[in-house]
């Protein structure tokens, strides 16, 4: 008999008017709710009560996130690596992590390595020349109108440049600086001079950084590299076996001092990195 | 209802096929009644509307879980509640957590008042008496009688209790405690 009022009886419209509007009291709704969870009838009858103009809305939105297009690896990665959605975009969206820009790199770190094998002098020299620019091609290719294929939409976007421009080259160098401590280890001279490139690596990052407060980030970039290198065959110059040396203890504190100095400079400048000045 | 009705079931099923106009008859046919219950417990419309997108989203991601028995809309409604908490725990939002539910106009008058009392069909759906449970729920103090709705009628946990109520989990354990202590009491008393 109970079975039988709760397969016939319904919620009237104006009780379900009544719910809908949150004019029920406690036991009445305790009372309804229950009722909708096991009747189809009541639950299409409480429908048309309900403003339709959200409803629509909430679709719209379930829609369009089903259909768009799923989120590429690179996306998933930083995403899980607790970057918003939209950061993780930002960061994807900049052709250093693209294949062919990887490609280049592990080239680029091959060459290195099979110099170094084939004789030790030269190939000593080409990875003290390149080892320290990679953070500096981080950044340089992580940024600005050549780099950015959304450049307009960055240019337009309220999204401030300072951090778009240290979030993508993060991206880059955490990507780049795994595989060139591989190459590191074949470097003439005592283990730990393998880590001592970090600190000119430091130093010209810095300064690329503070100088693209200036100048175009690939300009500034150019301008360091070309410093690096030059410091580098000079040193190498007299005698080719001590391009080393470059690494020597007593010039480390130097890089450290240029760096902190760049970086301080470029912390403090960091509000002209104008975006539109660039264009012009 | 018509009978030539696509069960809610056969929908889900069809939702593991990529069928996307499935989802939208079930979305048809239960959203409405599901925002009304969420904003009954959360007094933000937005965070209801962002937790019935979750939902659905998730609807159509995990449809394979559905187990196929029992009722869907149960189910969904175990999904939207839990999308709720996890958007109120994100948002932080601390003002648009679950608010006392009290009615709009505590006294309503004429027919109104009649309609929004409880009939005894409604009663007998939830197994009380006139003067019986009904009414002990209803002197139970807001705070309490949130915790008994949380718990008994959506069927969440304490820990989930009191992230939808935003209060801690040992709080709900204590309020549903004394809670049932007094419709306890208050149902002994009835009787006599």
């Amino acid at each position: 008999m109970n079975t039988d009022t709760d397969l016939h009886w319904h919620a009237d419209d104006d009780l379900l008017a009544a719910y809908a509007a949150g004019r029920t009291h406690p036991p009445v709704t305790a009372s309804v709710e229950m009722h909708l969870m096991g009747c189809g009838h009541c639950r299409s009858a409480l429908a048309p009560l309900v403003d339709p103009a959200p409803l629509r809305g909430v679709w719209d939105r379930v829609a369009d996130e089903l259909q768009a297009p799923p989120r590429t690896r690179t996306e998933r990665v930083a995403a899980r690596l607790g970057l918003t959605d939209r950061d993780a975009l930002l960061v994807a969206a900049a052709p250093a992590l693209r294949g062919s820009w990887l490609l280049a790199l592990l080239l680029c770190l091959l060459f290195s390595v099979t110099a170094v094998t084939q004789g030790e002098v030269r190939g000593g020299l080409a990875f003290l020349c390149i080892a320290p620019l990679l953070p500096v091609m981080a950044v340089a290719f992580a940024y600005g109108q050549e780099a950015d294929p959304i450049w307009e939409i960055t240019l337009a976007a309220p999204y401030p440049p300072l951090r778009l421009l240290l979030l993508r080259a993060v991206s880059v160098v955490v990507v780049a600086l795994p595989l060139a401590f591989v190459a590191a280890p074949v470097l003439p001279g005592p283990p730990w001079i393998a880590g001592a490139w970090l600190l000119p690596a430091f130093a010209c990052a810095a300064l690329t950084l503070a100088l693209s407060t200036w100048i175009s980030v690939q300009h500034a970039a150019g301008a360091t590299s070309s410093g690096w290198v030059a410091a580098v065959l000079v040193v190498a110059g007299p005698a080719q076996g001590h391009a080393v040396a470059v690494l020597a203890a007593p010039v480390l504190p130097v890089y450290l001092a240029l760096g902190l100095v760049a970086a301080v400079t470029f912390w403090m400048r960091s509000d002209q990195l104008s975006l539109l000045r660039r264009t012009s | 209802m018509e009978p030539r009705e696509v069960p809610d079931a056969e929908l889900v099923a069809a939702l593991a096929q990529g069928d996307l106009a499935a989802l939208r008859v079930l979305y048809d046919r239960h959203a409405p009644w599901l925002s009304v219950r969420l904003n009954r417990r959360c007094s933000d419309p937005d965070v209801v509307a962002d937790a019935l997108q979750d939902c659905f989203v998730a609807v159509w991601k995990e449809s394979g879980r559905w187990r196929g028995d029992g009722e869907v809309a149960a189910w969904l409604w175990g999904i939207a509640v839990r999308r709720l908490i996890s958007r109120l725990r994100a948002g932080d939002r601390t003002l648009a957590r679950l608010t006392v539910r009290t009615p709009l106009s505590p006294e309503p008058t004429g027919a109104a008042a009649r309609r929004a009392e409880p009939s005894a069909e409604e009663r007998v759906l939830l197994g009380i008496e006139y003067g019986g449970l009904g009414d002990a729920l209803g002197r139970l103090s807001p705070e309490m009688r949130a915790v008994v709705e949380a718990t008994v009628l959506d069927g969440l946990t304490s820990k989930e209790a009191g992230r939808l109520l935003g209060i801690p989990q040992n709080t709900v354990k204590t309020r549903l405690h004394r809670a049932k202590a007094k419709l306890r009491q208050d149902l002994a008393g009835g009787i006599s």
